[in-house]
């Protein structure tokens, strides 16, 4: 097998984040804003195993820190039927011992550059994410490519991974928004993959070593994963690094299927989550949504800024700064490759609790009755370019962004289009989607609260169904 | 340090900050920062960075929860939130709209020893931004419906943060009320409800006239900007706030306890008991203070940690542990009055909480006793100062530290000092440290139960 990586081709389309849409008229003495500047992003340095693993280096010189992320994709959405949440267990241990370095010599060693490795199980992936000074980049990818080629879950590092977890698993039941959101994802997407959101205790106590090995196996292997490297490093001598310590690493066994395509509608439906003695009602209210490389995924994106995806959006408007019911209502359009999810969260006082689910019936049918105002429009777009700007600021967080869209299915370009994608977009376009989307009979709810003193009220909407946690 | 000289100093900063490149290792990158002090006693603080098309925003005052009114609990931060509430020139509304609108973002935070305002956005929202922080560092519209709006939005955030957690932040509140004396250090910077209830527009007021004036504030701009920029548009937007009086800071200090502390309590939504523990610190710049900071993060940070090895590997007393100097709102750098070293994490029921406490014991004495191996002080510190590093590395927590700490001593320019002085920290340091506050006359405990599974406590 070659132990040289193909030829590196690069791609400069993360290019231009300007922001040149129509001025927002201030009133009074502001100053106006000034011209915008558009930013250049640097270009991704693409290259390909033989054995098929994809690399991207993005070289950005401005700070000397260093993110690399190893991505596979076969997060909880493959995990086997009878271990539901088996990949946040295999993503924490998978960097607890390989066949030449203990956990405590990983640990040791990346401390001694600065360095850390964490680990995150997704419905769609496991992301290993290494950081450090740029200086180390050739130790923290030594490291990186060793857990994920040589892991050997020791029995004494998975019996304390699986301790960890039966804890997570039982304080998660008196979480009121952990409750709620593994009780959303089961109401929302019923048999689809999608549906689990967290490990069971069963799965936790049915785990061993030698599952982990297996699952393993299975997922960590190159042409389901993808390395990216971001940060004050030259693409050259990374690549070399890369090939030392990835070159000839190849899957054995047979990988799992791809998961199917996610529900496009959902059940419309109140449920609830009685806990009693609660002070706040949850309130999780939310449908699916088009994947990013869909014809809709961006005027959604801004109908979502519109309604509840920045501080000054209706939802807040309406829920914090005029009736003083919620801290922090927020929705959120969240890609996932086979189907993204539309949800919006809010905490509220008992006793609010079915006003404010009149409420945000409302503000979603407010959406669908009247139409979005061309002011608004221009405000979500000049939102949702910045902040692809301020988001992306931190080269970890960029590696993260390119590593969740490669996982997702989409092209490298992807990120680069953000703005011109979202500039393109009409008032016709974000009338429609929300009339497709986000009307109030599209959406599941689900309210984790005092089923004694909030059911009742909630039955003047619309009948309730009570669901176990 | 008259300004030439430090536009000067800056020049030659980015000079050498050029020169170590990109195979530069711990200690070589250095901001650059220049500081100037307005007429009206507003200091400003602008560290360059062309990287993007962006700018970093942050103001801080001086002021936070140590100094609210006693009998109004909770008012620093429920102020905070009134900052938000519009001014007579820029109703409520328009500062949301104006940033959102430019592509930014803001926020406001509330800590034990300041006031953090900040904003992100594309450089192009630049002149909009800086009239509306001087819009509100001048008025605030005073309105009854948005301060009793805002009481109710910081009830939800207490009842979100804290009454619907398992453990509430206890190792925040309630350890604080144990360790300290006095009232400005005991009190939960969050408010009992009847404190909050109980504020007045004229608590408003006198709170905006004593403490917001540009003269008890720092800003720091961290972007695609260069000092003479900003300070030019410093004095326009800023330049005619006059400063105002500002109260005398109480004296806050508390030596060191004398006898071990302890207390018992249940909360209803945990499902596994917990410990929280408690040492009081060193202050800030003082010459044990930056040894402690080594010595928080040598016992607490990271797998590699001390206390973790020991507690949760060898001894596997507890599934997982957490914090730090000055933890959880804050870091070792962040304070500004008396704070603790704090230790919080759930055990198992096999154990108790003295057993946790006698192996903490253990591992400090081993410290104050033998001093900690060269390899391994090291390692630490280099992990620390890589830490340090990657808190800087978005603009906005930069510029919260430049303010912060020329709002505190006048010196941003640690930001470029503290690699050196976390290196120059020594094993014997570590010693004299562990042997003087991390003793057990120095030690709060406390052990929570849940409710269900009431018992024990230590011995």
């Amino acid at each position: 097998v070659s132990q040289r990586l193909v030829a590196m081709a690069v791609c400069g389309l993360l290019l231009a984040a300007g922001l040149a849409v129509a001025d927002l008229q201030l009133s009074g003495e502001l100053p106006p804003f000034g011209p915008e500047k558009p930013l250049a992003l640097p270009p991704i340095a693409q290259s390909k195993t033989p054995e098929g693993l994809t690399v991207w280096i993005v070289r950005r010189p401005s700070f000397p820190r260093v993110a690399a992320v190893l991505a596979v994709r076969g997060g909880a959405a493959v995990d086997p039927a009878d271990l539901p949440g088996i990949a946040s267990l295999l993503a924490t241990t998978v960097k607890a011992g390989t066949e030449t370095r203990s956990s405590r010599q990983i640990t040791d060693e990346l401390q001694a550059i600065g360095g850390e490795i964490r680990a995150e199980a997704t419905v769609d992936g496991i992301f290993l994410t290494a950081t450090g000074p740029s200086a180390g980049v050739d130790r923290l990818l030594a490291v990186l490519a060793d857990a994920a080629r040589h892991a050997t879950f020791p029995d004494d590092e998975v019996e304390l991974a699986k301790t960890r977890a039966r804890q997570d698993a039982e304080s998660w039941l008196s979480a009121p928004d952990t409750l709620g959101a593994v009780a959303f994802a089961r109401a929302l997407y019923r048999d689809h993959p999608y549906r689990i959101a967290l490990p069971t205790p069963s799965s936790i106590t049915a785990a061993t070593p030698a599952i982990l090995r297996r699952e393993f196996r299975r997922r960590f292997r190159p042409e389901r994963a993808l390395l990216v490297v971001v940060g004050d490093v030259d693409p050259v001598s990374t690549g070399r690094a890369i090939t030392a310590a990835l070159g000839g690493w190849s899957g054995v066994g047979e990988a799992p299927a791809e998961i199917p395509a996610g529900p496009t509608t959902a059940t419309h439906g109140i449920y609830l989550v009685d806990r009693p003695g609660a002070v706040q009602s949850v309130f999780f209210v939310g449908s699916t949504a088009p994947a990013m490389a869909e014809a809709d995924y961006y005027p959604l994106l801004l109908a979502n800024t519109i309604f509840g995806g920045s501080p000054g959006s209706r939802l807040r408007r309406n829920l914090r700064e005029n009736k003083g019911y919620s801290y922090a209502p927020e929705s959120v359009l969240a890609p996932r490759r086979a189907g993204s999810r539309w949800r919006l969260q809010a905490s509220v006082r008992t006793e609010v609790t079915a006003a404010t689910l009149n409420e945000i019936r409302y503000e979603l049918d407010r959406l669908g009755t009247t139409d979005v105002t061309a002011e608004e429009l221009e405000s979500a777009k000049r939102y949702a370019c910045g902040h692809f700007l301020i988001d992306n600021q931190l080269g970890s967080a960029l590696a993260g962004t390119l590593a969740t869209s490669w996982v997702n299915g989409l092209p490298p370009d992807t990120l680069g289009e953000l703005v011109s994608r979202v500039k393109a977009v009409t008032l016709a376009d974000v009338n429609r989607v929300v009339r497709s989307f986000l009307p109030f009979h599209r959406q599941v709810v689900l309210v984790v609260g005092d089923g004694s003193r909030v059911k009742q009220d909630l039955e003047q909407i619309e009948p309730v169904t009570v669901v176990q946690p | 340090m008259n300004r030439w000289a430090a536009v000067f100093l800056a020049l030659l900063q980015l000079v050498s900050q050029g020169a170590a490149g990109a195979g530069s290792s711990r200690g070589a990158w250095r901001p650059p920062v220049v500081t100037r002090t307005f007429a009206n006693g507003l200091t400003v603080v602008v560290s360059e960075d062309h990287s993007a098309p962006t700018f970093a925003l942050s103001t801080v005052y001086r002021i936070g929860f140590r100094l609210e009114p006693k009998g109004r609990s909770g008012f620093a931060h429920l102020f905070e939130h009134m900052m938000f509430q519009g001014t007579p020139a820029a109703p409520k509304g328009v500062l949301n709209q104006v940033v959102e609108g430019g592509g930014g973002a803001l926020d406001g935070t509330t800590n034990a020893d300041y006031t953090n305002y900040g904003v992100s956005a594309p450089i192009s929202a630049l002149d909009p931004v800086l009239w509306l922080e001087a819009d509100r560092m001048k008025h605030l519209d005073f309105s009854a419906k948005n301060l009793q709006n805002q009481q109710s939005v910081v009830q939800e955030e207490i009842r979100t943060n804290v009454t619907s957690q398992p453990y509430g932040l206890f190792y925040w509140t309630d350890l604080n009320d144990k360790a300290f004396d006095k009232w400005e250090n005991r009190h939960d910077g969050y408010g009992s409800f009847a404190d909050l209830e109980a504020a007045t527009l004229a608590d408003v007021e006198t709170f905006f006239n004593s403490y917001y004036g540009p003269n008890n504030a720092v800003i720091a701009l961290v972007g695609d900007v260069t000092p003479e920029a900003v300070f030019s548009r410093i004095e326009k937007y800023f330049g005619g706030i006059p400063p105002r009086p500002t109260p005398a800071r109480p004296d806050v200090a508390e030596g060191l306890n004398t006898a071990p502390r302890m207390l018992t309590e249940s909360g209803a939504l945990a499902q596994a008991p917990a410990v929280a523990i408690g040492w009081k610190m060193p202050a800030r710049g003082s010459r044990d203070h930056i040894p402690a900071a080594v010595l928080a993060h040598l016992l607490l940070s990271g797998e590699a940690a001390r206390l973790y090895q020991r507690l949760v590997r060898d001894e596997a007393l507890m599934p997982r542990l957490e914090g730090g100097l000055n933890w959880p709102f804050g870091d070792a750098w962040s304070y500004d009055g008396p704070s603790l070293l704090v230790l919080f994490g759930t055990y198992k029921t096999s154990t108790d909480a003295a057993a946790v406490v006698s192996a903490v014991d253990a591992v400090i004495a081993e410290i104050a006793r033998h001093g900690v191996p060269v390899e391994e002080l090291r390692r630490t510190e280099a992990k620390m100062i890589s830490d340090f590093y990657a808190s800087l590395e978005p603009p906005a927590s930069r510029a919260t530290f430049l303010a912060v700490q020329q709002l505190f001593s006048g010196r941003a320019t640690l930001i470029g000092e503290l690699p050196a002085q976390i290196e120059a920290v020594t094993s014997a340091d570590l010693q004299r440290v562990a042997a003087t506050y991390l003793t057990a006359a120095n030690r709060t405990v406390i052990d929570r139960w849940p409710v269900s599974q009431e018992k024990g406590g230590l011995p």
